[in-house]
């Protein structure tokens, strides 16, 4: 792959010119952080998205791959990070979905036949499997198996597997690597999109580190180098350059806004993924919860916004224990909140700018006459200063904003979420996604905020805008917090990239 | 514009193909149109008949609007209604010893109520544990069907004649006829002129219509908001059940003065059809009402004069609702084609705005 370039719409930057290669016959590791652009590029190769610049080459010939049917075609498949396949069939029926199996019988599906050939091909491959079983009741080894043996059927050359351990026990994943260490001596060249650096170390041949679009290091020997220098490929020099951080006027003496005590919260599958977090977060500070996407961030904020009810521990806001209160009522206490998913949890995308706006406080005054009647007279007035003061782009107060792009609905989220004069802000990632300027412009306000005495809840897999940002660091893996860093000065890079990724403990 | 101009085409569309219909059985299509024109808005009484049948539609169509904007999609108003019905009667009978206007009102009130009660099972069933309500207020409308149709074969049967309907309601609890020799009466008025702008205020000006319409925008951000969604389809649930009982009511109390099986024609269904015509807008349900009801009964004339099929009808509506949903998407794929427009405008004036 030469020259990769990916501009989603919205004018996400997620490629930035990558070069990428594959052997025959090797497994190669392509690592980074989240948004670093190492599924984007796979999702290319294997003809899921169309890149806006670059070229492929396959075996020295340029190829274009429009579909994933080109790339299977042309022996490339790809197991994604979602299952792709249909839990009320068998194992047999997923497999030759899409790959019409038709014989002299005609159209006639030989379900018996095509079971017993499956089963003697995927003992022949060291991956074997029911066939008759119904997808939905295996557990997710054995689907991300059949995934794989549906290319491998398929007689793919190239397999790309996008995070195929987040899903498996340490003893799956030793299963899976073995049957991977095969189809390498077969002749078969295996991608494995993945963030964990053991792994990377202990599987491939090559590896290649992908930051923010760009490879930053291409490793050909994976001997000589250590899990620590990885380490500072991936997360990369941080440079603080923000002159506008002012320093805090003595922030020790700040009043507790949030307080979490032993917060142990379940995701949606019931699997504890908070386990047991303590925090502080003080008034005109910005506290920065740095780690890797996945660790529980998520359900944290969730259980702090009140979205998720917690399985244990409790929550204070000013003192006050809130762990039973509502998401209203924590609004009204003046908690703001901006999600990671603008789109789906941040705006309303077939309602106006103006409704959007009101959304939080459409039942107080001044958006309301008599405690029912909305005041559309003055909503009008807060929408055309919002989109004033905050720089808005948009076709007007009264239009869809689905109109708008990232960067704008996050500068109406801000300004709704300052309308009520918030005390706590959480920011989940509130910069992923955003072009430059529009970075700036969410740094600068939360700086601003955090100025103006407000406490602010920052959770971001970006180490750049904790760094920038932060007054105090926490680290969190695995649902803990690993480490706090009380003061930025304190943070070693290569340390705190070692807590993130799990390769130190505290 | 291309929202409200829609539903204008596909009326237009749909009278098109009535024509080629008429067309197709032999008659002429100026005489045909000009037949179903005539006996629904010909003269002052074909003009009053239409409105005292789009009054059903229309109130089965207002509680749907609020449902529907919700994005709660109650297809059981026709339950509903004849749930409606046969509480107004039961009410009506017995409280005919009471002055005149108190029995009519307690028999609206007490069919909403029966109405939102029949709603209340599938609007349970749906905010406690995800049931798709189309298929239970669906399924409900047969139970409901054939629970009157039990009763009026039964406890509620007409003593005299034995004919599977209730008595005449007693005059007192009869709705006020508003011109002699018209069957124009009172609860058209109400509808039309009080309930019809209720609606509007509540769904456009009031903090609850605004909770509907966010639940029914994205329930992600009503609930990040602190709304609380099951509420909310709670209550999208019974005002819709108490209209369309409402309209139950409306034909025991004003039209037919009694409770019998196939008192309604349809109207929960063709309410559903007018509500989305109508575009969710009570003044636009209005107008889309009196076309339906403009059909319906013009299509009557047409099968009795031209021996056009009754189906006739039911036929348009099917046809509406299709044209309308269908509208739904490719009024969708303009927007998407105007918002991909702004956004290379706005690039654009962006990057103008850096040099």
């Amino acid at each position: 792959m030469r020259g990769i370039v990916k501009i989603y719409p919205g004018g996400t930057v997620a490629l930035r010119g990558v070069d990428f290669d594959l052997r025959k016959g090797e497994i190669h590791c392509l690592l980074g952080e989240n948004g670093a652009g190492k599924t984007t590029l796979m999702k290319i190769l294997a003809g899921c998205l169309k890149p806006d610049k670059g070229e492929i080459y396959l075996n020295n010939k340029p190829v274009k791959i429009r579909t994933p049917i080109d790339a299977a075609r042309l022996g490339i498949g790809m197991v994604h990070q979602h299952f792709t396949l249909i839990p009320v069939f068998s194992v047999a029926e997923n497999i030759i979905l899409g790959y019409p199996h038709r014989e002299k019988s005609g159209y006639k599906l030989d379900l018996e036949k095509l079971e017993n050939e499956i089963r003697d091909f995927s003992e022949s491959v060291g991956l074997p499997v029911d066939p008759s079983a119904k997808v939905a009741e295996l557990p997710a080894g054995i689907k991300q198996r059949v995934e794989i043996l549906r290319l491998l059927y398929r007689k793919a050359q190239i397999l790309i597997l996008d995070e195929p351990t987040s899903v498996l026990t340490p003893l799956e994943t030793e299963e899976l690597f073995k049957a991977l260490r095969i189809m390498k001596s077969e002749g078969k060249s295996v991608v494995i999109v993945t963030h964990k650096l053991y792994e990377a170390l202990s599987i491939g041949d090559r590896i290649t580190v992908l930051r923010k679009g760009r490879v930053v290091a291409r490793i050909d020997d994976p001997t000589t180098v250590s899990e620590a220098e990885l380490a500072e490929y991936v997360v990369g020099e941080k440079v603080i350059t923000k002159a506008e951080k002012i320093p805090k006027k003595s922030r020790e003496e700040g009043e507790a806004a949030l307080s979490v005590k032993g917060l142990h919260v379940v995701d949606d599958r019931g699997v504890e993924v908070v386990r047991g977090v303590s925090l502080n977060v003080r008034l005109g500070e910005i506290y920065g919860l740095a780690g890797v996407v996945g660790n529980g961030q998520r359900e944290l904020v969730e259980a702090l916004v009140g979205l998720r009810k917690p399985i244990k521990g409790s929550i204070f806001l000013f003192g006050k224990d809130v762990t039973q209160l509502s998401v209203k009522e924590r609004i009204l206490n003046g908690v703001a909140y901006i999600p990671e998913e603008r789109l789906v949890r941040g705006v309303a995308g077939e309602l106006s700018l103006a409704e959007n706006l009101i959304v939080k406080l459409y039942d107080k005054e001044p958006f309301v006459r008599k405690k029912v009647f909305l005041d559309f007279k003055r909503i009008k007035e807060f929408a055309e200063e919002a989109v004033k003061k905050y720089n808005i782009m948009t076709p007007g107060i009264n239009a869809p904003v689905s109109f708008m792009s990232g960067g704008n609905i996050q500068k109406l989220i801000i300004a709704r979420e300052l309308l009520g004069m918030p005390k706590l802000v959480i920011a989940e990632q509130p910069t992923a996604g955003l072009d430059v300027k529009a970075t700036e412009f969410v740094h600068e306000k939360l700086m601003d905020l955090r100025n103006a005495g407000v406490a602010i809840f920052l959770v971001s897999a970006d180490l750049d805008e904790i760094l920038t940002l932060s007054d105090r660091v926490g680290v969190i893996y695995g649902g803990r917090i690993v480490k706090e860093y009380e003061r930025i000065k304190d943070i070693e890079l290569r340390e705190l990239s070692e807590y993130m990724l799990g390769v130190k403990e505290a | 514009m291309l929202y409200f101009l829609y539903p204008v085409i596909a009326v237009g569309f749909s009278l098109g193909i009535i024509t080629l219909i008429i067309y197709g059985l032999g008659i002429s299509p100026i005489e045909g149109l000009g037949t179903l024109l005539y006996s629904s808005f010909g003269n002052a009484y074909y003009t009053t008949e239409t409105l005292v049948r789009a009054t059903p539609i229309l109130l089965v169509a207002l509680g749907l609007a609020v449902a529907f904007t919700a994005k709660v999609w109650n297809i059981g108003a026709e339950g509903q209604l004849y749930i409606g019905g046969i509480a107004a009667a039961t009410i009506a009978i017995n409280s005919g010893w009471m002055p005149a206007p108190i029995p009519s009102i307690l028999a609206w009130i007490g069919a909403g109520v029966a109405g939102a009660s029949w709603a209340l099972i599938p609007a349970l069933l749906k905010a406690k544990y995800e049931i798709n309500e189309v298929f239970t207020t669906l399924m409900m409308n047969y139970i409901a069907i054939y629970l009157s149709s039990y009763l009026l074969h039964g406890p509620l049967m007409n003593p005299t004649t034995l004919f599977p309907e209730t008595v005449i309601i007693p005059p007192s609890s009869q709705l006020a006829k508003l011109i002699p020799g018209y069957r124009l009466h009172t609860g058209v008025l109400f509808s039309f002129l009080i309930l019809t702008p209720l609606v509007y205020i509540f769904l456009s000006k009031t903090i609850y219509g605004f909770r509907l319409k966010l639940v029914g925008s994205s329930p992600e951000v009503a609930r990040t908001s602190g709304i609380n969604i099951k509420k909310q389809i709670l209550i999208a649930f019974l005002i819709s059940g108490f209209f369309a009982g409402l309209a139950g009511a409306n034909e025991v109390t004003g039209v037919v003065l009694k409770m019998r099986p196939e008192i309604s024609p349809g109207y929960g269904y063709m309410g559903i059809g007018v509500a989305l015509l109508g575009r969710l807008n009570p003044f636009g349900i209005v107008l889309a009402s009196i076309f339906m009801a403009g059909i319906v009964n013009g299509s009557y004339t047409l099968s009795m004069m031209l021996k056009v099929p009754i189906g006739i009808a039911n036929f348009i509506l099917g046809i509406l609702i299709v044209l309308i949903v269908l509208g739904e998407v490719l009024i969708s794929r303009v927007i998407e084609a105007r918002k991909a427009s702004f956004e290379k405008e706005s690039i654009k004036k962006e990057k103008r705005g850096e040099k």
